[in-house]
């Protein structure tokens, strides 16, 4: 039960952040926006191989942002899919990964910095061409709180349109992270009075309560951006994104996520 | 314009991380890396009594930094073969490593045309891997080649067990296994109230101890239910899923097992790709039966009969026999 307490009062000091952010009601700026790109990912997963396995998969991500003179809100929701290369390798991976991030920033000096959420999703599907392939997914859900640092340099600008580098650092600092190293999570019920079904009822339950809260040391979600933006007439923004992705939970049977991005943004600035 | 230089570096350095993807590792290590990785996920070392510090003694002691991919298969496919277990392989470039003989040291003789030619009131009918047939007005008949298509299986069954049916004769000698999944489904028709399988065991951590029960029970069908005694027909030959199912069998209300003890094989297998692109795969889980006992070396019937070669070379199934008199 220490556990469930500890993931109640997680998710609400995650809750109360984000209610502090929305109080802001003197937003100046909007930028509401879809990104496409190609992701290179490379995938190590300890209970799986102690190999990296690589990919080549699309990405697809939404992001709202928010700001005014000394505030700024970034929203990013992203998807991602892909199958690692069959050649010459008896074990394949398929991922899929989604994550979320949220930030709430604060200008000091030209830096906007300040404490960031993520939540962040790897599923993985082994594909073996081995005899007997009961391998099950695997899985890392992971909820991250961290910080971030944004900047942007405006490197020309016309009356019509401005062309500005953005960069952005993120980094988790604490994390409540669901690995199981082995075997997988059941309700204690079930261990306790013998009432386990196939039918898999409470597993979802028993899975959300199997996690544990984590330090950098041990969990570790960090996210470097550098983007190339396009403004015409405050309204209409087009970029182009490197974005670097590590994920890592450093643990008895790790598993390591690092990723490049290259993508496309466009969005609408009100 | 000094940040951004950094952020590239750092960006670089994070690239290489995955650099890594390939990279040459002599025998000894490979051999480290294969043995650490059976002692942190084998399920059976306590059942089997191997002591796997010895093995690694016996067979890391061949390999030096001048041993081949052959010294090295070899050293692998030993110290696996020395668990006598048959879920556990070795798939590398060249091959398998050999498998583990479950079946050594057994007789093991079943004719399925024997059955039909004698037994049957009919000729087999075939349905995916399911064979039946009458054997009179109030008894089936049906073999069972392979464990796969559970949900066909008791759609199947479902339509044959007719109210004239009061005996079933559910025969998986041969059947060397597949999905183990569905079988607490396919039982579910045949209770009449929760009863207890038996219990899944999984590993919780890379101690040889390290491991989690999991007791499984199931309820009846809501809305089925087979009103028939039920004889399960095994030999040395039903392995894994077959023994699974055997296990979960053996002691309901109104199931008989009979035959030859069943080749074992409780062990969930799990694969892990090795450094060098070798897969191994080994036995990570476990199941009990009712009395808590493992059936990694087979399951025992309520009554042992096992068919010699000349039986069956005479015609004679006395499995088959020894059935049919219990029935009259």
């Amino acid at each position: 039960m220490k556990l469930y307490y500890r993931l109640v009062t997680f998710c609400l000091l995650a809750v109360l952040a984000t209610t502090a952010i929305t109080q802001d009601n003197k937003s100046k700026l909007r930028e509401i926006g879809i990104e496409i790109g190609i992701r290179q990912n490379n995938l190590y997963e300890q209970r799986l191989s102690n190999n990296w396995k690589r990919s080549y998969q699309p990405v697809y991500a939404v992001f709202n942002n928010k700001q005014t003179d000394n505030r700024r809100q970034l929203f990013r929701m992203e998807f991602s899919q892909g199958v690692s290369n069959r050649s010459d390798q008896f074990i394949s991976f398929k991922n899929l990964q989604a994550n979320v991030h949220y930030s709430y920033l604060w200008k000091i000096k030209n830096e906007w910095i300040g404490p960031s959420y993520s939540s962040e999703t790897l599923l993985i599907w082994p594909s073996n061409t081995d005899k007997f392939g009961n391998n099950p997914i695997t899985y890392t859900i992971a909820q991250n709180l961290g910080f971030t640092i944004d900047r942007t340099y405006n490197l020309k600008s016309t009356d019509d349109w401005s062309f500005d580098i953005n960069r952005t650092i993120q980094s988790s600092l604490l994390s409540y992270n669901i690995r199981p190293a082995y075997g997988h999570p059941y309700p204690e019920e079930y261990l306790q009075e013998g009432v386990f079904t196939p039918t898999r009822r409470g597993m979802g339950k028993a899975i959300a309560k199997s996690g544990k809260l984590q330090t950098i040391n041990k969990k570790l979600h960090l996210n470097l951006v550098l983007g190339l933006n396009l403004t015409y007439r405050d309204a209409l923004k087009m970029g182009l994104n490197y974005r670097y992705n590590y994920s890592a939970t450093l643990s008895n049977q790790s598993v390591k996520n690092s990723s490049h991005d290259l993508s496309f943004a466009l969005s609408y600035i009100y | 314009m000094k940040y951004l230089l950094a952020i590239l570096t750092l960006g670089i350095l994070f690239t290489s991380c995955s650099s890594t993807i390939t990279s040459e590792i002599n025998a000894i290590e490979s051999y480290d890396e294969f043995w650490n990785h059976v002692d942190r996920n084998y399920v059976y070392f306590e059942e089997k009594g191997v002591d796997w510090d010895e093995v690694k003694s016996l067979y890391a002691s061949e390999l030096d930094e001048h041993s081949t991919e052959q010294d090295l298969k070899e050293a692998m496919g030993s110290s696996l073969l020395a668990l006598k277990d048959n879920h556990n392989t070795l798939k590398t470039h060249t091959g398998y490593t050999e498998f583990y003989n479950f079946r050594e040291g057994y007789d093991i003789h079943f004719s399925l045309d024997l059955v039909e030619r004698k037994y049957l009131d009919s000729p087999l009918t075939k349905e995916d891997f399911f064979s039946y047939a009458l054997i009179d007005d109030t008894t089936l008949y049906l073999h069972i080649s392979k464990m796969s298509h559970s949900y066909n299986l008791k759609n199947l069954l479902r339509r044959l067990v007719t109210e004239d049916i009061t005996t079933l004769i559910l025969d998986v000698r041969g059947n060397s296994g597949g999905d183990s999944n569905q079988v607490p489904d396919l039982l579910k028709d045949f209770i009449t109230q929760n009863s207890y399988l038996g219990s899944y065991v999984e590993k919780s951590g890379p101690a040889h101890e390290d491991k989690v029960i999991i007791p499984l029970s199931i309820d009846p069908s809501s809305n089925f239910h087979m009103d028939v005694d039920t004889y399960v027909l095994t030999n040395r030959d039903c392995y894994s899923a077959t023994s699974y199912l055997a296990a979960m069998c053996k002691g309901l209300d109104r199931f008989t097992l009979v035959g030859q003890i069943t080749g074992g094989g409780g062990g969930g297998a799990s694969s892990f790709e090795l450094s060098n692109g070798w897969v191994l795969t080994v036995s990570v889980s476990d199941y009990l039966d009712k009395e808590g006992q493992t059936i990694e070396s087979g399951v025992v019937p309520d009554i042992e009969v096992i068919n010699t070669q000349s039986e069956i070379e005479n015609d004679i199934d006395r499995v088959m026999e020894e059935v049919l008199k219990m029935i009259e």
